[in-house]
């Protein structure tokens, strides 16, 4: 058996190896979500000659937050009269898309909101667009490079990103003022990608070196030049994002969350559980997700018939951390998305975005369309304006803004 | 739907789910996510069951589906860095069983989207170039050049350790 047939038969034998735990899944609840599928696209089948027409680039539906039970704390629905109870309700609203643009995404925001970014993609994903939201208006990215991504984009309009030249080599960049400014690698390294950005115009990202270890880095201008320093840190590092004082928040691999102080000295964050990766901050304020088993890898298989213990523990729950206090939350119904300098995060799980307040009490956003899905990528330091995508009643796709 | 197109629907998610779960983790590498991509999946496939099933290629079908699902899952922020960069690689660690799952499954996460979907697809899921083709809607030539630069990559990255030797049974 020649190496390729070895590496071949490892991928089907540890397919079928992996010991799932029990699936939620019940052939029941699929045929009737199936079934109001199929009424929805009828209903949309039927009703398209006369609605054609009055489709808008921008819809917008208006849907109360769920009212919590307690109805003491600003969650209450509107209109329900209890006195002394302040309420608050969200809208949904469908962002413009370039046209010809089928496949995307919606990173991140800027901290006021103002500004969106994102991604086209072509539709063998090989090649993508940054693309960039001001206001109810989209706009592509013009760089002369073969695909890019932005991830990150700061009140002043700077976008930071990834690029991807033809060979496969990935380096940072930052757009600024119309223009393309490609951050250096730093020597030693091979490529690297930029992963954040502060409002000081500091970016933050990872460089790659050719035996495969990794290294934060912080690009600054210094006298008209760009800089990469890279962070010190005991053994591979990523980073994932720079907080307005400088301080970085990424993962020790092997270790887990990590933070760099604006000084540079780095430290583990403490974790509800064991290893874990940062991957943003705002303010005091720092998202991510651990993992509950310590094994080799952020989200571990487990495998029949090893000696380990067969726990099918959650492998990624969100967690919060506050810089300040070095006190962290689990964060049990889902995923943190982006969180504000006051606590206040999206949290996506199961395919439904929600808004997490400060308190704990997360409250569900309201979609397009009844049971569609929906994911929030970005909130706004004020928690009025969140951002992400949606799902239509025909099961298409569309970049949104909620404002609460 | 009739009653007996439920049953076959039926009969199908039995006998296909647990082999989706597995597809659908080689390919995001998160149970819970795998569960989502599998149960958009399905749903859609229910809402043109009968079609599907005229048409003959179920599981054709339902894996072009699933690879759409799939893409759709991996638009979401998070959870492209988690997946698709590549210094998420850890040297793979010679010995027990889970050890060199877990090196395979850190390999397979650190490659390329295409070409993790072309090795699962055609090792997984044991479908030929063609049909991978299909179901990426891609060429014979790109599944081939991708099949070809995926499994030079897991060389690397598992540092030659899967040599013919180095094995293991099921």
């Amino acid at each position: 058996m020649d190496r390729d047939e070895v590496t071949a038969s490892a991928i089907r034998e540890m397919g079928s190896r992996v010991l799932l735990p029990p699936t939620r899944l019940a052939v029941a609840d699929l045929i009737s979500a199936g079934r109001r599928l199929r009424r929805r696209r009828q209903v949309a089948v039927g009703g398209a000659g006369a609605l054609g027409l009055a489709l808008v680039a921008v819809v917008s539906a208006t849907i109360v937050v769920e009212p919590r039970a307690s109805g003491t704390d600003g969650w209450t629905a509107a209109g329900s009269g209890t006195p002394g109870a302040t309420s608050r309700s969200c809208t949904v609203e469908r962002l413009p898309l370039p046209a010809g643009t089928a496949r995307f995404d919606v990173t991140a925001g800027s901290p006021s909101g103002g500004s969106l970014v994102g991604n086209a993609y072509s539709d063998s994903d090989a090649i993508s667009r940054p693309l960039i939201w001001d206001g109810a208006t989209v706009e592509t990215l013009s760089m002369a490079v073969h695909s890019a991504e932005a991830v990150a984009v700061n009140d002043s309009g700077v976008v930071v990103g990834r690029g991807t030249r033809v060979g496969g080599v990935t380096f940072g960049w930052a757009h600024l003022d119309g223009r393309l400014v490609e951050l250096p690698t730093p020597a030693g390294y091979d490529s690297a990608e930029a992963t954040g950005i502060n409002s000081r115009g500091e970016a933050v990202g990872i460089a790659l070196g050719e035996n495969r270890a990794s290294v934060a880095v912080v690009w600054r201008v210094l006298d008209g030049r760009t800089q990469a320093d890279r962070l010190a840190a005991p053994g591979s590092a990523l980073a994932f994002g720079i907080s307005d004082t400088g301080a970085v928040v990424g993962e020790l691999e092997g270790t887990g969350a990590y933070v760099w102080d604006p000084d540079g000295r780095g430290r583990q964050l403490t974790t509800p559980s064991e290893g874990g990766r940062a991957r943003g901050v705002r303010g005091d304020w720092v998202y991510g997700t651990v993992t509950s088993q310590t094994q080799h890898t952020a989200v571990p298989p487990v495998i029949s018939g090893s000696e380990s213990p067969s726990t099918a523990t959650n492998p990624s729950p969100g967690v919060l951390w506050n810089l300040r206090t070095g006190q962290a939350t689990e964060v049990s119904d889902g995923v943190v998305g982006a969180v504000t300098g006051t606590g206040e995060a999206v949290v996506n799980d199961a395919g439904r975005a929600k808004i997490r307040g400060a308190d704990g009490e997360s409250h569900p956003l309201p979609g397009l369309s009844e049971g569609g899905r929906s994911s929030a990528t970005a909130i706004s330091d004020n928690g009025s304006l969140i951002a992400g995508t949606a799902t239509d009643d025909k099961g298409t796709r569309h970049p949104v803004r909620w404002r609460c | 739907m009739s009653v007996d197109e439920d049953r076959e629907y039926s009969d199908y998610v039995s006998a296909a789910l647990d082999r989706l779960r597995r597809t659908a983790f080689l390919l995001c590498g998160d149970v819970h996510r795998a569960d989502d991509i599998v149960q958009a999946t399905l749903i859609a496939v229910y809402a043109r069951w009968s079609k599907v099933r005229a048409a003959g290629n179920v599981d054709g079908y339902v894996h072009r589906i699933l690879m759409r699902r799939y893409i759709d899952e991996q638009r979401k922020g998070w959870a492209r860095v988690l997946l698709t960069w590549p210094a998420t690689e850890r040297a793979a660690k010679p010995g027990r069983d889970l050890e060199d799952a877990d090196a395979i499954a850190q390999a397979l996460k650190s490659l390329s989207r295409g070409q993790r979907a072309v090795l699962v697809l055609r090792f997984f899921c044991d479908k030929s170039v063609e049909e991978t083709a299909a179901i990426l809607g891609c060429s014979t030539g790109t599944v081939k050049s991708q099949t070809a630069r995926g499994l030079a990559a897991m060389r690397n990255l598992l540092n030659g350790q899967w040599t013919a030797a180095g094995t293991r049974s099921a």
